[in-house]
């Protein structure tokens, strides 16, 4: 499928007076890979959020598979886009099946609730994140790698063609770290889903992702692969750190 | 020792400061009640649709404080269907002379007893205490308020309740709801006493009775009334409660009217809404003779003057504090005269005044009072 | 994380037959609706006075079905079934339905188990709204309804609202505001409250009865006004089983699940509200049932709201006529006394069990 699943345009965001986000531009083709980067306070997580239809921009757009999101209703809007969060606070018990569960609800009958449709959607989402050890757990009770792999089987059983995470990986250990970038290599090379997804840890995003996008005070700064937008003055500039780089032959 | 059938005191004393202490929004409206249900006709009600007024042949003796602002028609035979008008305006009418009566308030039990109609009693409150006999009837209603379904059961032919909220008006409105005939009785002073034994006299088909108890307890009035005439009219503080706060009759309450016919200046608290009385005010006001309301609940005169600050008014200091029985004093029934000469025994020792029938004994290191 | 193991041990802990339970809510629901009916028929053969059941079955019979019965019973004993006990019966099972669900919502919305129906200040809105009514030397019934519901019912509304202004509901902030106010708004309306109790004089009585919830005053009339407002306001949080759902996790979540969170809170506050509103002008603030029926569903359901919210509202129809029963027996006890009694150890020990789950 060729076209532009994302586009950006001339993104403006502010926050009253401060503004957060200036004229941001890029786009993603479909099944694309892209991380997102920069320091803290760069607008990264307002980004994400106007991608995924719960902030409005002051100027500029986006739009999904060349549908301008303001013209969609929430609904709609979560049809196409997931959102993977970065922190799931649950106040009550909830199971790992009936959160996953909740992925469903733009697709849900408003009376009949669950469909069998709907099940083999939640129950392939839980084979594909490899969490069916975990079924029948209450989510509070998992350590915060499980439950982002949980997180993540939601997205996924929403059946969005666009997936967006904010800062999957932050409380993870190596080895999730390593099984939910894998997955997400996974879910764009095979099938075919377009993937932005904010990350923290540069040294990870340079090693899995083919494209970052690097934003600094609001401002894309960079688009390109990581070689070409992490070079050591590009990151002491925006990170205002002096990094030893290492090149790190693998798959990228 | 006497058992009260109700829980602790506090409550008991605040259930009835706030029926005698709280007249003033509904005294008036009573007072206008009663006078609009009074008007006075001098002939009997011998056509059925006229309502019957209760009439009183004024009495010649002279009763300055007492103006009885309801009357009573001297008819020899009941006649019904009887339409009523019951203290709170509210027009009642009886079809045929009531067997059944359910009495919602101690005064009622006490007054259907005395007017011979003690047999007619089917239910009756939790508090009701007297004559003895009212034990064997079912109780009916307690502090939480009446049992609707008992009452429905016994059938009454007439319920009558307590006015000012004494029975809940809720409570009121859902008997009528289910058809009862109730009569609200509310007596805010001695006149109103002597109204409502003539209203309930009327009611049960018992008129001469209830113009004889009338007779009596204006006897006692009078007796009252010639012998603190000629006395001082000393302050008085009637306490009715010590704890958490002292506890005194509201200005133009019923405990106000029963200090000042049995010859004492009230002290009174500051408003008809207010029950509760600041030492200092007491102080500054400085009461002759204190008479414990609150002695049967182990409050004697040895307690008061050990009270800190106590000892500057007068009364304690002279040793003028003295007890008396609550009920016969504030239960407007057919025992008020008895309580009126109490009260005025308490106020003047040396009263030329008929001691009180079965006086009950509190604070037996002072004798009986 | 050394819940793992912890988990594990509660997995297995967890009895068979409460698991058994949770995949078979119809069977929950049938057993509820049956305890329903047990107890509906226990509310009218039960009561202070003893009425022979026969005579009981033959009453409703002859006067609902229009069967033409010989009449054998007294007149009293017509009047008590059918004007005292079945207004009643349906009205503390509405009102428990109502509760139910208002507190299922609110622990919902505002992602707090021990969110209940009073948690916006509608209890004392209610409370000061009455006793401003008692306060007032006017006597006024219609309908069986007097100043005392209305002004409970627009007292509670209004609180409920002025807490809506004062948190800024309309934009998505944050719960704790909300709670916040909530609880401080309520302290004010409780602080004005308690002045007008002073000031109340021989309606203290009344007003403290009030505090503590009856049934004992139900009739028909107020059935007729007050179960409509009930039945309506409960319809509509049924219907927004989904959106409670989506709200699990978060505003954002379920905006990001395709929710118009802002049109679903809306719909969810005044549904709640205005049932609670309902429930506490007609009966009085009665605690627990709110709190504690969500609750004991969701422990064996789960948080589903398409099972959560039809089974608590079964269970707490049959739970507040229970309680009803329980108070009506000895005397006329606050049904609100009933709940609390029953309602705090349970609580209490919900507490216990799943304190490791209730961190927020």
């Amino acid at each position: 499928m060729s076209g532009l699943a994302l586009e950006v345009r001339s993104l403006t965001v502010d926050y009253g007076t401060r503004r957060v986000l200036s004229g941001v531009d890029f786009s993603l083709r479909a099944g694309e890979m892209v991380a997102l980067l920069g320091p803290n306070g760069a607008g990264k997580s307002t980004l994400l959020r106007c991608i995924g239809g719960t902030l409005r921009p002051a100027a500029g757009g986006v739009l999904i598979d060349a549908v301008p999101l303001a013209e969609h209703e929430q609904a709609a809007i979560a049809r196409r886009v997931a959102v993977v969060p970065g922190q799931t606070v649950a106040a009550f018990p909830i199971r790992v099946e009936e959160l996953v569960a909740l992925g469903r609800l733009p697709h849900e009958h408003p009376l009949l609730g669950l469909r069998p449709a709907d099940r083999a959607a939640i129950d392939a989402a839980i084979e594909r994140v490899s969490i069916g050890h975990l079924r029948g757990r209450d989510v509070r009770e998992l350590s915060l790698g499980e439950r982002q792999l949980v997180v993540l089987a939601m997205a996924l059983a929403q059946g969005s063609r666009l997936l967006l995470l904010d800062e999957p990986t932050v409380h993870l250990d190596l080895r999730h770290q390593v099984a939910v970038m894998e997955l997400l290599r996974d879910l764009s090379s095979r099938d075919g889903v377009t993937v932005l997804a904010v990350m923290h840890d540069v040294t990870l995003a340079s090693h899995f992702f083919r494209r970052l996008v690097l934003l600094d005070g609001g401002r894309l700064v960079a688009d390109g692969p990581p070689a070409d937008v992490l070079t050591g003055d590009r990151i002491q500039a925006v990170y205002g750190i002096n990094p030893g780089l290492i090149s790190v032959a693998g798959p990228a | 020792m006497r058992t009260r059938s109700h829980s602790t005191p506090s409550h008991l004393i605040r259930a009835k400061g706030f029926l005698h202490l709280s007249a003033a929004l509904l005294s008036v409206l009573l007072v206008v009640g009663c006078q609009v249900g009074s008007t006075t006709t001098p002939s009997p009600a011998a056509t059925a649709p006229q309502t019957p007024t209760v009439t009183e042949t004024p009495t010649s003796a002279p009763t300055p404080t007492l103006e009885p602002t309801a009357t009573a028609t001297a008819t020899a035979t009941p006649h019904y269907p009887l339409t009523l008008t019951d203290d709170e305006g509210t027009t009642i009418t009886l079809p045929d002379e009531p067997d059944a009566v359910v009495s919602l308030t101690p005064a009622t039990t006490e007054l259907l007893f005395a007017l011979g109609a003690g047999d007619k009693l089917v239910g009756r409150t939790d508090f009701d205490d007297y004559p003895p006999e009212v034990v064997e009837v079912p109780a009916v209603a307690s502090f939480s308020g009446v049992l609707i379904e008992q009452v429905v059961d016994l059938e009454p032919d007439l319920v009558i309740a307590g006015g000012n909220n004494f029975t809940p008006a809720g409570d009121v409105d859902r008997l009528r709801d289910l058809g009862l005939p109730v009569l609200v009785v509310y007596a805010p002073d001695m006149a109103g006493v002597l109204a409502d034994v003539l209203l309930v006299g009327q009611a049960v088909g018992a008129e001469s009775e209830a113009e004889s108890v009338v007779g009596e307890l204006q006897a006692r009035i009078d007796e009252v009334s010639a012998a603190v005439a000629v006395l001082e009219r000393p302050r008085v503080f009637y306490e009715i409660g010590y704890e958490p706060e002292i506890y005194g009759p509201a200005p133009e309450s019923f405990v106000a009217d029963m200090v000042n016919l049995a010859g004492g200046e009230p002290i009174t608290t500051t408003d008809p809404a207010v029950f509760s009385i600041s030492l200092e005010r007491l102080v500054d006001l400085n009461p002759e003779v204190i008479v414990l309301g609150d002695a049967a609940y182990g409050v004697c005169p040895t307690n008061v003057v050990i009270r800190p600050g106590w000892t500057q008014i007068a009364a304690v200091s002279d040793g003028n504090v003295r007890p008396v029985d609550d009920i016969i004093v504030t239960r407007p029934g057919p025992r008020i005269g008895e309580g009126l000469a109490a009260l005025a025994l308490a106020i003047h020792p040396e009263a030329n005044v008929e001691p009180v029938a079965d006086a009950v004994e509190l604070c037996p290191e002072l004798g009986s009072v | 994380m050394s819940a793992g193991v912890a988990a594990s041990r509660s997995a297995v802990a967890r009895p068979a037959r409460l698991e058994g339970l949770r995949h078979r809510p119809l069977a929950l629901g049938v057993v509820g609706l049956g305890l329903v009916g047990v107890v509906f028929v226990a509310g009218i053969a039960l009561g202070n006075v003893a009425i022979a059941p026969a005579d009981t079955l033959a009453i409703l019979a002859r006067r609902l079905l229009g069967w033409p019965l010989e009449v054998t019973w007294p007149a009293s004993a017509e009047t008590i079934v059918l004007e005292l006990r079945l207004p009643r019966v349906v009205m503390a099972m509405i009102v428990g339905v109502g509760l139910s669900l208002a507190g299922a919502t609110f622990q919902g919305l505002l992602r707090n188990p021990l969110a209940d129906p009073y948690v916006l200040g509608t209890a004392s809105g209610a409370a000061l709204g009455a006793a401003i009514a008692l306060l007032l030397p006017v006597h006024v019934a219609l309908l069986g309804f007097g100043l005392l519901h209305l002004f409970a019912f627009v007292g509670a509304l209004a609180a409920v609202a002025v807490v809506y202004r004062l948190s800024r509901l309309g934009a998505l902030n944050s719960l704790t505001s909300v709670l916040l106010t909530g609880y401080a708004v309520g302290s004010l309306l409780a602080a004005g409250l308690a002045m007008t109790m002073y000031l109340s004089g021989s309606n203290l009585r009344q007003i403290f009865f009030y505090l503590l919830g009856s049934f004992s005053l139900a009739s028909w009339p107020q059935v007729v006004v007050g179960v409509p407002i009930i039945v309506l306001g409960s319809m509509v949080i049924v219907s927004r089983a989904r959106s409670l759902n989506g709200l699990l996790l978060g505003e954002e979540t379920a905006a990001h699940l395709g929710l118009d969170v802002r049109r679903e809170r809306l719909l969810l506050l005044g549904a709640a509200s205005l049932v609670t509103a309902a429930a506490v002008a007609m009966s009085g603030l009665i605690g627990f049932v709110g709190l504690v029926v969500p609750h004991l569903v969701r422990l064996v359901v789960g948080p589903n709201a398409r099972l959560l919210l039809p089974l608590s509202a079964i269970y707490g129809a049959a739970f507040l006529a229970l309680a009803d029963l329980a108070a009506r027996i000895p005397g006329e006890l606050p049904v609100g006394v009933v709940t609390a009694v029953v309602g705090a150890p349970f609580f209490l020990y919900l507490l216990r069990r799943y304190r490791a789950g209730y961190e927020l």
